[in-house]
């Protein structure tokens, strides 16, 4: 009754014994990816890549300011030349001395004026498509940047030109209210100029982009300047014919609708330029107080990859390294099941494996590598990470015919891993058929749980575990009829 | 246990390859308690054979019992019963012989207790007890050959089949392996072992000679030799003057069948006989009483079995022709 167990166990013990034997191997294993990701930890600066540009500037253009260009471009760009002559950037641009190359036109306030877009040229000599990207949104936001300063420039010309108005307005209400109380004589020629010179301001503040900017009722202050207009023509009509005292409702109406749109113009002026040109701001707040920074993020996909990569490595020799050394003819004549075998070799990686991850996980540690979530529930996604890599790993060396064969297809597996397991690039960015692809790999879903269960303390869905758990069974299943196809000819 | 009948019977068992090797139309039959030997040049099919019999390969055509059994199909009590010496070293270079050996019989599913004792036995017999704690790759040839042997024997098995253990490996240990063999035989064992040393088929007890997949000849060792040389030799040395006449004389006997005269060795004729031991005392008797003969020596004369198997091919190669 107890032969099976007995089988399984001697493969178990076997294989124990014979990677214990190798010290050397057992130290590369758990050496090599904690070395590889200190490197990564102290090397990797992430981030934006530092970009050289230079700047082509025509003479003469005082459309923008050299010093604030400069001080701009090299918030993102690490500045090298700025120049009038394109040839010679264009000349550093091939002999890849500088990345990128901006071209300012030189008559950006003629097109503006004619109604044209002032086009800035980047130019760059890029083969790698992430570069490219990089230059391509750096040169947006720095030509919205640029068009965000010119825009606070003239909304504070604009703001100068509210508080102008306002006072025009003050001076008008002064003599409207002389006026109304009789208690001076009135300058009504004086009075005719300031209401015609108010009238103009008023036309020109009713169509700035201004007053729908600011913090005030863009609407209702247009429609007031439109009967300010209104109002200011009428009384204009009156004093040339004389006939004021016949106006004394409309300069009372007037000086009431004068006396909001003081408040308004005052409103105006008060508002700072950058808050009118950008009215809204992010504010951003993360959950979790801040990301991780890229080691210790990297760490649960490493711990991941170097448990799938040994048990397939494992896995894939096993089985064609008993068929080379003639074991297997052993196993044939002797009273043992393929299943036997699989099952002992299983237990003895999964232990091996499972003391290299727990001496990772404590070589991690000191690094800063938390492990928020259940341990029991790491072990679980280690534990069947494990046996979904062993079958991969089993299924290969059923199908391989030598040593070398195995450890190419374990590399392929490898290679495959990097692309699309979301290791390095989300899947999300993938087509979906090979998104397909990507969830057959062991390491997609041992990526997703320890991810979660290690940073973010939450135990992994329902999907992860059933993933991994299909994958296991049918390398299992595989390697079951494939091998045993072989063995019993 | 030594079951009554046959515990091999291969019945025109049959298995080619697509490179036109394999073995054909097999017969044998092999009594328990005895040891077998198949010998043939390489790629003769002595190992298809074995592994035929092992249940590694099942026949095309025929059929193959063992222990009452076809191997292939064989259950769990068949296989416990079955000791293998595969002809490569199968064993793994990183684990210790102690280890090697406890792995196999936990493969044969032998219980913990007591397996120790047993185990250490096996070990004396194959004279690896000092070696016990050496891993496998620091084994010497005749070592790991030793330890497969334990490997086999650690169960305690039946009928075991070797194949070719004693090949790459000295004399005096080749010896040493068929004083094992002939040990197990006495104590009950049947073995079945291929050989590429064509003189070791003399510690056997029946003898398969195997010759482009098929088995030729089966017999006993002495059967053999009768078959290659048409009976007994007995070597007489005469002094070189009398040779002729000792010839004719010899000649003229009815209990003699041949006599030749060596090329290389004046006086010295080998005289083919029914019985080599009833013949003797006949020949020297007639010699003495011959004019002119004087025997300086006379014995049974046995020649090496390459010999016999090289006379044995070349007659059946006649015979086929």
């Amino acid at each position: 009754m107890f032969s099976p167990i007995m089988r399984a166990l001697a493969f178990f013990g076997k294989e124990i014994n014979e990677v214990r034997r190798q010290p050397r191997l057992v130290l590369s294993l758990l050496l090599g990816p904690f070395v590889i990701l200190l490197l990564f930890g102290i090397g990797y600066r992430g981030g934006q890549p530092t970009l050289q540009a230079a700047i082509v500037l025509p003479e003469g253009e005082a459309t923008i300011d050299q010093e604030y260009l400069t001080q701009l471009t090299g918030a993102n760009f690490e500045l090298v030349s700025v120049g009038a002559d394109r040839g010679s950037a264009e000349a550093l641009l091939r002999a890849g001395d500088v990345d990128v190359v901006q071209i300012f036109p030189a008559d950006i306030e003629e097109r503006v004026l004619r109604g044209e877009q002032a086009a800035v040229e980047f130019m760059a000599n890029e083969i790698d498509p992430f570069t490219e990207q990089w230059i391509q949104y750096l040169a947006y936001a720095q030509i919205s940047e640029i068009n965000r300063e010119i825009l606070v420039r003239n909304a504070g010309a604009m703001q100068d030109e509210a508080r102008a108005i306002g006072t025009q307005l003050a001076d008008v209400r002064t003599q409207l209210e002389a006026f109304e109380s009789g208690t001076e004589n009135l300058n009504q020629a004086r009075l005719q100029e300031s209401v015609r010179s108010l009238r103009q301001a008023a036309g020109a503040l009713a169509v700035s982009a201004l007053i729908a900017r600011g913090d005030v009722d863009g609407e209702r202050t247009r429609e007031q300047l439109l009967a300010l207009q209104a109002d200011l023509d009428a009384l204009d009509q009156a004093l040339s014919a004389g006939e004021l005292e016949r106006e004394r409702e409309r300069v009372s109406a007037t000086r009431e609708r004068i006396s909001e749109l003081e408040s308004t113009t005052s409103a105006l002026g008060a508002l700072p330029p950058t808050v009118i040109v950008s009215p809204l701001a992010a504010s951003y707040q993360n959950m979790v107080g801040t990301a991780y920074d890229p080691m210790v993020f990297y760490a649960p996909s490493v711990l991941a990859m170097l448990v799938q990569h040994i048990a397939i490595t494992l896995g894939s020799l096993s089985l064609v390294r008993e068929r080379l050394l003639g074991a297997t003819e052993l196993f044939q004549v002797a009273p043992l099941s393929l299943r036997s075998v699989l099952v002992g070799k299983y237990l003895g990686y999964t232990t091996f494996i499972g003391i290299i991850a727990a001496a990772l996980a404590a070589l991690m540690l000191p690094l800063g590598v938390p492990f928020l979530g259940s341990p029991w529930a790491v072990a679980g996604i280690v534990a069947l990470l494990t046996l979904a890599s062993l079958g991969v790993g089993f299924l290969i060396s059923a199908l391989s015919r030598s040593e070398s064969q195995a450890v190419q297809l374990s590399m392929l597996i490898l290679l495959l891993s990097v692309f699309f397991s979301g290791f390095f690039l989300p899947l999300q960015n993938f087509w979906a058929p090979v998104r397909a692809l990507g969830q057959a790999i062991p390491l997609t879903h041992g990526i997703d749980g320890l991810l979660s269960l290690m940073l973010r303390g939450a135990p992994p869905d329902g999907t992860t575990w059933a993933a991994l758990g299909a994958i296991a069974a049918v390398g299992f299943l595989g390697a079951l009829v494939v091998e045993g196809r072989q063995l019993y000819r | 246990m030594i079951t009554s009948g046959p515990i091999i019977e291969l019945r025109g068992a049959t298995l080619r390859f697509s490179d036109d090797a394999g073995v054909e139309e097999l017969n044998l039959t092999v009594e328990p308690g005895t040891i077998v030997g198949l010998i043939g040049p390489s790629g003769s099919g002595k190992t298809t054979t074995v592994r035929l019999l092992t249940g590694v390969y099942r026949p095309q055509a025929g059929s193959v019992r063992v222990l009452g059994q076809t191997p292939a199909r064989g259950n769990r009590r068949l296989r416990q019963q079955i000791g293998y010496v595969p002809q490569l070293f199968t064993l793994y270079p990183t684990l210790t012989v102690w280890e090697n050996l406890n792995f196999v019989a936990s493969l044969y599913g032998m219980p913990y207790l007591g397996r120790r004792r047993r185990l250490k036995a096996v070990l004396e017999f194959v004279e690896l007890s000092t070696a016990t704690q050496r891993l496998g790759r620091d084994l010497s040839g005749g070592m790991q050959r030793r330890l497969s042997l334990a490997c086999a024997l650690a169960h305690d098995p039946t009928l075991i089949f070797a194949d070719e253990p004693t090949a790459g490996i000295d004399p005096v240990l080749r010896t040493r392996f068929w004083e094992h063999f002939r040990q197990l035989r006495d104590a009950g064992r049947t073995l079945f072992v291929t050989t590429q040393y064509v003189g070791e088929v003399a510690n056997c007890d029946q003898v398969g000679v195997m010759r482009d997949g098929r088995l030729v000849i089966m017999d006993s060792p002495d059967g053999l030799r009768r078959r290659a040389l048409g009976g007994e030799v007995v070597r007489l040395v005469v002094e070189p003057q009398g040779s002729r006449e000792a010839a004719q004389a010899l000649l003229r006997h009815p209990a003699v069948s041949d006599v030749r005269r060596a090329r290389d060795e004046p006086g010295a004729l080998f005289v083919t006989v029914e019985g080599a031991s009833e013949a003797l005392p006949v020949i020297i008797r007639l010699l003495g009483e011959t004019p002119g003969v004087i025997v300086r020596t006379a014995e049974e004369y046995q020649p090496p079995f390459d010999d016999i198997l090289v006379t044995l091919l070349r007659q059946e190669e006649g015979r086929h022709v």
